[in-house]
């Protein structure tokens, strides 16, 4: 029953899209969506999933396949699938990953109001359910004192309110994550790029590894639910999540994903304006004092 | 006030540090702001304050190619799919060595030629001044071939044809030799290796050097002390393209860096 209400909002979802109407709340508290949090410890390599869960639960690995499934977080598992070596290409390639080197990707389980715990088990042993915000870090240290921990990160911050008010006016971080603000692409905040703003399908970028690696994507071919999901992608835009681009084409930005709380008013955050300021005010005196020694000559 | 060269080599270490730590563009263009106030207050006049444009020149130069070069990814097996955010990351990477290029440009021209020589320790004196030399041969060289030229035109000689461009080498040569052996009579008759020291005319550091160098290292620590704790706001996010987070604490300590500005030139 469930899935048949799932498969009903997507369809309304993704029908309506074309006459702009749609009712982007009911789509973002349908059915249970946990939170997966990528922190790989490079500027600006901070992402943010919103994931809808099938019937039950799943695993903490489970959740990052799922995440693959639909937003394209690249993936590698070793160890036979029970650990995870590489999440948007950051790790090591071997399947004995731990041993490669000092860092490896800590697991860390929200603790409900934003912090992190460690966590005693790995993935493949945890259980995730609707609400849960589950967390990667890469770097080093044997356990939750010493090891990094991902950024401060809410359920709703990332996955909207759950009670499926009223979409934001304006895109505040709360409404970013696919209540249907990443498909009114006017309003989304910081969408520099409009080129995209005709395509019905909002896709996601993957993170360009600085160090990159193979990537595994055999890793994704052999999960059977990919082959199912990639069929019906282009026609079954389902809430809450955005798809994986082709690999050539140039996607426009857009995604899900919610930032750090900053300025509510869509617009770039009140520090920029007041660097932009200083900016122009000191290339137009620097001009002013250019030309007076220049003309004083 | 002259402003000492200890004082401005501070300043463009700071200011290349800032650079460096991050590749928000709000930062990195009021840097190039502040570089470009500092050269108009406090450029000497000479060669090296014309080679601000062409310093400039050069930043949108490495801008343009480090974003252009986004385009040979399909060359790189297996590498993500190119997106915009690919093209901006790689924009404000390209932005960083610009910024970084035109406050070496603005270091250039405010600086005394040969003071930068001085702060070294009095042992490297002679090798600092003999590579300066060496480096020089190639601007000297160029004023050489235009001098050539200019009276090879005088005699009636075609400059404009190919053919005539052996008759070049000779005279650049001759004179190049001729420069050299004057230039070793005129530093030999200065005394230059001979051991002899004295401190002619020393740097003074006064209020207006102490001034730019206190502010250069509280920019330098702002922006190191973000790097190294919390570096939220140095970075560009690039995938999804988002306005980058700006902290007005790191964009005040960034405008002490302006300092030099306020500080009244030195009048000769």
């Amino acid at each position: 029953m469930r899935t048949v209400r799932l498969a009903a909002a997507a369809l309304l979802c993704g029908g309506l899209f074309p006459l702009g109407a749609v009712a982007p709340a009911a789509c973002a508290a349908e059915g249970p969506h946990a939170v997966l949090v990528v922190d790989t410890d490079a500027p600006g390599g901070e992402f943010r999933y919103c994931v809808a869960l099938p019937d039950g639960s799943v695993t903490g690995i489970e959740l990052i396949q799922l995440a693959n499934d639909q937003h394209g977080l690249q993936y590698r598992l070793g160890y036979g699938g029970n650990a995870v070596c590489q999440l948007a290409g950051v790790g090591y390639d071997s399947d004995e990953c731990l041993e490669e080197g000092p860092e490896f990707w800590g697991y860390w389980r929200g603790d409900g109001s934003g912090g992190w715990d460690w966590s005693s088990s790995g993935g493949n042993a945890t259980t995730v359910r609707d609400g849960d915000v589950e967390g990667w870090a890469w770097g080093t240290g044997n356990d939750g004192s010493s090891h990094p921990s991902p950024p401060a990160t809410t359920f709703e911050s990332v996955c909207g309110a759950r009670s499926g008010g009223d979409p934001p006016a304006t895109d505040d971080d709360g409404g970013k994550a696919g209540k249907g603000s990443t498909r009114a692409r006017p309003e989304r905040r910081g969408s520099t790029n409009a080129a995209g703003s005709g395509s019905s399908t909002a896709a996601r970028a993957e993170k360009e590894p600085t160090h990159a690696k193979d990537r595994a994507r055999d890793d994704r071919d052999k999960d059977p639910r990919a082959k199912a999901k990639r069929k019906k992608r282009k026609n079954e835009p389902a809430p809450a999540y955005t798809l994986r681009p082709s690999p050539t084409t140039s996607s426009p930005p857009a995604g899900p994903i919610a930032s750090e709380p900053t300025s509510s008013d869509g617009g770039p955050p009140a520090g920029a304006t007041v660097a932009a300021v200083a900016t122009v005010g000191l290339i137009v005196a620097g001009a002013v004092v250019q030309r007076r020694r220049l003309g004083a000559r | 006030m002259t402003v000492h060269q200890g004082a401005w080599l501070t300043w463009a270490a700071a200011a290349a540090i800032s650079a460096i730590s991050t590749t928000n563009p709000f930062y990195l263009l009021l840097l190039c702001a502040i570089a470009w106030v500092v050269h108009a207050a406090h450029w000497i006049p000479g060669p090296s304050s014309r080679s601000f444009k062409i310093f400039v020149f050069f930043a949108i130069a490495a801008i343009a190619i480090r974003t252009a070069l986004v385009a040979l990814t399909p060359l790189v097996p297996d590498a993500a799919p190119v997106t915009s955010g690919t093209f901006v990351a790689a924009f404000v990477e390209g932005l960083r060595l610009g910024t970084l290029l035109v406050v070496f440009g603005a270091f250039n021209s405010v600086s005394q030629p040969g003071a930068i020589l001085n702060l070294a320790p009095r042992r490297f004196h002679e090798a600092g001044l003999a590579a300066s030399l060496a480096l020089s041969i190639a601007p000297r060289t160029i004023e050489t071939v235009g001098r050539v030229r200019e009276a090879q035109r005088l005699r009636g000689i075609k400059v404009s044809s190919l053919r005539t461009l052996p008759a070049l080498a000779v005279p650049v040569l001759e004179t190049g030799m001729d420069d050299a052996v004057a230039l070793a009579e005129s530093m030999d008759a200065r005394g230059h290796g001979r051991g002899v020291r004295s401190r002619y005319r020393p740097a003074r550091w006064n209020a207006a050097s102490a001034a730019i160098t206190a502010a250069a290292v509280v920019t330098a620590i702002a922006f190191g002390a973000a790097f190294f704790g919390d570096a939220t706001t140095l970075s560009m996010p690039s995938f999804p393209i988002r306005w980058p987070q700006v902290s007005v604490v790191l964009v005040t300590c960034e405008l002490a860096l302006a300092v030099p500005a306020l500080v009244p030139r030195a009048h000769r």
